[in-house]
């Protein structure tokens, strides 16, 4: 039996297309009215699935940005005081070559020179509690306020950092550079540190031996050597920090195209779509208007 | 065969050929009515009684005679538009049960979930720079807290969602009690029309559309009884007997999302005999199966999301299970998290500690910041839960679609059997007005013939 085709399923049929054509031309429109492909995580569960790490991994890139300049900052501190902690070093030990040479020396030349010394030991201590955003970058990860504290009355100096961990910055994937120098390290040992040598060089000085002014100057040699290799340190994490910082960065635009390919519309592919879309259902609206008309009555007389 | 009777036989002619008319008028007129089916006249010749004394040879027929007024409808045809209807109805419901959803999970959004976690885990990562930084610990207490409020409105959303859900369920089995009224007293009226032998085409058509109303909702089906009623059932238990209906009614204990359990179900029963009734189609059995499956599957989704960030930001923050040591707890004293009662644990923001005690070494902060890079952690159980109702919802719109078509192809076919096609009533409409005036002229030769045969005697 052939299908008898009615007045009513020809308008039926025709309100069923022309409301399928308006519901994918509004689609388009919606698409291209909020820049987004995907409006609800239905719209594409895999896209949706891939734009949610995307987010999760640029933030994640975001703040390894952040960190690695937070410790390039660290370092930086740290390069500026070794330094001239270093000119201060190289200083006395001049001061002791001249006090070692004792022929041209007599006690109130070395007076002078224990006064200049006492200074350059006060600048030390100073430096050696260099702060950096209310932190001793020379303590480790003390929660006190300074690497070296100084006895009032025997004027000995011993470290009060906290060497249990390094101060470290994350800048990649499991990735954790330290950005501390232990304040041990560099300035030496307690009981024969930099400021120990000093002492011992005073002490020299007010007895005048030549024996041991002698020994002093090889002390601040080696004092010199560590606050250098202290500095070359240093400056390679510096390098390194940098290194992951430009990584993170490219890292991080990657990134952001990479979701953008995922959740924006591209202006053009969607504005063709939506005129495709508007073209079809005009030319539906046009047939439909012809084939909803005419019936036998027209043409009864 | 006696003069007057071609008389009779004229005006049985013009009177079948005026109900004919009145038939194409009742089409046209209710061209557009819901339902509908287009009605017939049935004529058959009248023969002549011819057994016994008066049979005799060349005995003319005795005209016309309308028997009955039909309906054109096909049983099957209509079985099957209820069954797709159904099926549409449940699929259509469920679809929209799961695009609210949809909407509600604000993913992916700069205000989402997602998002939040991750400013959270930065929150941590800037405090492991600088551990005591009182700003670095306010951030992370705050972003805790917008995580934990974000949590507990997608919680609060889909409840609500579950309660207006539940309040259609009372409303659409009014409506239900309603149609099946309206059938039984239908049956009534079509049992009395039968038993007196009068046409009750209209009131056919009106049961009709109600048992498919019916059939939208709940799935009904029926079964025809001799004097022209219907049974109607639906899950398996009868509704409609004859002229007696019995009403449905929402049961069952929970009165929110939170009260559903596997012991404790929305049910439809009989009222008066509590006999459960199981709907697996229609609009009605797909919000039951929404109120008492789909949502509370999404908000057990959303508790194991709350239970890993709890668990996995404690099991880091507080390691040896310290009581009052933890981070994330519950904000109704209860021991297990859940969307519901997800809060920060921490009194202040100065309580937070990022590093091991005594030290700034920011472990713990840098540990908890390390979970945004992590591939089991909260990120990611969030993510996948996103990624699945996405999937449900996705394939509860193809089902719909795909039930809509099917049910727009069965109306279709229905209409192709009974509905009314204008140009083809117009045709008739033509032809019984030729042939009431063709009768009329027969009249109108008999009469002058009689008027000859009384003039011929004077």
């Amino acid at each position: 039996m052939t299908s008898r085709i009615t007045n009513r399923s020809i308008a039926t049929q025709s309100v069923a297309n022309l409301q399928a054509g308006l519901a994918k031309r509004a689609a388009a429109q919606d698409q291209m009215s909020s820049g987004k492909l995907i409006s609800k995580p239905s719209d594409d569960p895999v896209g949706t699935n891939n734009a949610l790490q995307y987010r999760a991994d640029i933030k994640t890139n975001e703040q390894f940005v952040r960190s690695a300049d937070n410790g390039a900052s660290w370092l930086a501190v740290q390069d500026q005081t070794l330094q001239d902690v270093s000119s201060r070093v190289a200083q006395l030990r001049s001061l002791a070559v001249q006090a070692a040479n004792t022929g041209s020396m007599d006690p109130s030349s070395r007076d002078a020179i224990t006064k200049q010394v006492k200074v350059i030991k006060d600048q030390l201590v100073g430096l050696s509690n260099t702060a950096y955003l209310g932190r001793p970058v020379f303590g480790g990860v003390t929660a006190g306020t300074a690497a070296f504290t100084q006895d009032a009355t025997t004027g000995k100096v011993t470290y009060a950092g906290d060497d249990s961990a390094e101060v470290t910055r994350r800048v990649a994937p499991g990735t954790d550079v330290a950005v501390s120098s232990s304040g041990a390290q560099v300035f030496g040992a307690d009981g024969s540190n930099l400021f120990d040598t000093v002492d011992s060089f005073l002490g020299a000085l007010g007895s005048g031996s030549a024996s041991a002014l002698n020994a002093s100057v090889g002390a601040f040699d080696t004092a010199g050597r560590q606050v250098t290799a202290g500095l070359a340190t240093v400056g390679a994490r510096a390098n390194q920090v940098d290194g992951y910082s430009t990584l993170a960065d490219e890292r991080l635009d990657n990134l952001k195209s990479s979701l953008s390919t995922v959740e924006d519309i591209d202006y053009a592919e969607s504005s063709i779509n939506y005129n495709l879309q508007n073209v079809a259902y005009q030319a539906s609206l046009a047939v439909t208007a012809k084939v909803i008309q005419p019936t036998l009555v027209d043409f009864l007389r | 065969m006696s003069t007057f009777s071609g008389i009779n036989l004229a005006s049985r002619a013009l009177s079948a050929a005026t109900k004919a008319v009145d038939v194409t008028g009742q089409n046209i007129a209710n061209a557009n009515t819901d339902g509908y089916s287009r009605q017939r006249v049935e004529q058959t010749e009248m023969d002549t009684v011819s057994d016994g004394l008066f049979a005799g040879r060349t005995r003319v027929g005795q005209g016309v005679e309308v028997t009955s007024i039909s309906r054109a409808t096909d049983a099957f045809v209509d079985a099957r538009q209820r069954g797709d209807h159904s099926t549409a109805g449940y699929a259509d419901q469920t679809a929209g049960v799961y695009a609210d959803v949809d909407h509600l999970l604000n993913e992916p959004a700069d205000d989402g979930l997602t998002e939040q976690l991750n400013s959270f885990w930065g929150a941590w990562k800037d405090l492991a720079n600088d551990s005591s930084d009182a700003a670095a610990k306010a951030e992370v207490f705050h972003t805790g807290q917008t995580v934990a409020s974000t949590v507990n409105t997608l919680n609060t959303r889909l409840s609500t969602q579950w309660s207006n859900l539940h309040d259609s369920a009372v409303t659409l089995t009014d409506q239900v009690n309603t149609t099946t009224a309206k059938i039984a007293q239908l049956n009534l009226s079509i049992a009395k029309a039968s038993n007196t032998g009068q046409n009750a085409n209209e009131l056919l058509d009106q049961r009709d559309g109600f048992v498919l109303k019916l059939a939208d909702l709940t799935g009904a089906t029926t079964t025809a009884r001799p004097d022209g009623t219907v049974d109607v059932s639906i899950g398996g238990s009868t509704v409609v007997h004859g002229s007696d209906s019995v009403r449905l009614q929402v049961s069952g204990n929970p009165s929110t999302l939170r009260g559903v359990s596997s012991s404790s179900q929305v049910t439809l029963s009989l009222e008066g005999s509590g006999t459960p009734v199981r709907l697996n189609t229609g609009k009605l059995g797909g919000v039951v199966d929404g109120l008492n499956d789909v949502l509370p599957g999404v908000a057990q989704q959303f508790d194991a999301t709350a239970g890993s960030i709890a668990s996995t930001v404690n099991g880091v923050y507080n390691p040896s299970a310290t009581p009052g040591g933890n981070f994330f707890g519950t904000s109704d004293g209860s021991t297990t998290v859940s969307a519901q009662n997800l809060a920060v644990a921490v009194t202040s923001s100065t309580a937070i500690a990022g590093s091991t005690a005594g030290t700034k070494d920011g472990k713990t902060a840098a540990a908890l910041g390390a979970l945004s890079e992590s591939t089991t952690g909260p990120n990611s159980v969030w993510r996948r839960q996103v990624t699945d109702i996405a999937q449900k919802v996705a394939t509860s719109n193809t089902t719909s679609s795909v039930a809509t078509t099917t049910a727009l192809n069965s109306d279709s076919a229905r209409e192709s059997v009974s509905g009314v096609n204008i140009d083809e009533e117009m045709v008739n409409l033509v032809t019984y007005q030729h042939a009431y005036s063709s009768a009329a002229k027969v009249f109108s030769a008999m009469d002058d013939m009689l008027g000859t045969l009384i003039n011929m005697v004077r």
